[in-house]
């Protein structure tokens, strides 16, 4: 598991909070080894799922159409200050990264 | 001595049928985990991309669903895209690409508290229809918006 990857932003209105993630990751969609050049396989993040007080609210499936050091945003509802949040992505080289945040 | 071994031979019972029982709520737990859109994700055709996500039903062109992002997009490795939906229940929103070898960009899905919306970065191979599939508890729409691409940002750029 790697480490350090994951840089998240939230902040609360009315109830409603809005997450922001940013996550280093290269993202490649691979080559083909045209001429000479090696083949290089696809790498890039598949899943990210994301826990508000352990209950699933947003999970991302990706393909390597994302771009490189992808960023993620979106809200939710009945959230407080003190919630638990916690962000956890996965990529096809078994790769992972995970973290936990309080809101 | 003979009911320290019938204990034994009890809990031993006990300890498969619970592992039994286990069993069909892991397999619940995982297909809730495996829901990612495998077959869309390996659909080369936009159309194919839309019909594997959209199963059975029948997508419907909604105004309600806004794809918010520059027309033009100078480079295509780096494109900011945002949808909101202005629908009920919203269960998968999906990000496609009519011309990248793989339409299929990302396909969110929310949870009963999450609101209907999205922003996140893209590449785009070339000129294109960026689509926004959306499926709620009442059926599939579908959205488009034509984008320029002057530099694209698939196969070169990583």
């Amino acid at each position: 598991m790697t480490t350090g990857t994951i840089k998240l932003r939230t902040a609360i209105k009315d109830g409603v909070a809005t997450v922001r993630a940013l996550i280093r990751h290269p993202m490649d969609v691979g080559s083909l080894g045209r001429e000479g050049q090696p083949q290089r396989d696809p790498h890039y993040i598949h899943t990210v799922r994301c826990e508000h007080n352990g209950a699933a609210v947003f999970t991302a499936h990706w393909g390597f159409g994302i771009a490189k050091d992808p960023y993620l945003s979106f809200e939710f509802g009945g959230a407080r200050a003190g919630d638990h949040l916690s962000i956890r992505w996965e990529d096809n080289h078994g790769e992972s990264d995970a973290l936990d945040a309080t809101l | 001595m003979s009911t320290e071994r019938h204990d034994s031979a009890r809990r031993r019972w006990l300890g498969r049928l619970l592992a039994l029982a286990t069993l069909p709520v892991l397999g619940a737990w995982r297909a809730a985990l495996a829901a990612r859109p495998v077959r869309a994700f390996h659909a080369e055709k936009l159309d194919e991309t839309i019909a594997a996500l959209a199963g059975d039903a029948l997508p419907l062109t909604s105004e309600k669903i806004t794809i918010g992002m520059a027309e033009l997009a100078e480079n295509g490795a780096v494109v900011p895209v945002k949808i909101a939906v202005d629908l009920p229940e919203v269960r998968e929103i999906a990000i496609l690409a009519s011309r990248n070898p793989v339409p299929l960009l990302a396909s969110f899905e929310l949870g009963p508290t999450t609101r209907p919306f999205v922003a996140t970065r893209v590449k785009l191979a070339e000129s294109c229809d960026v689509c926004a599939v959306v499926r709620t508890a009442n059926g599939v729409y579908i959205a488009r918006k034509a984008v320029r691409v002057t530099v694209g940002g698939c196969g070169t750029i990583s």
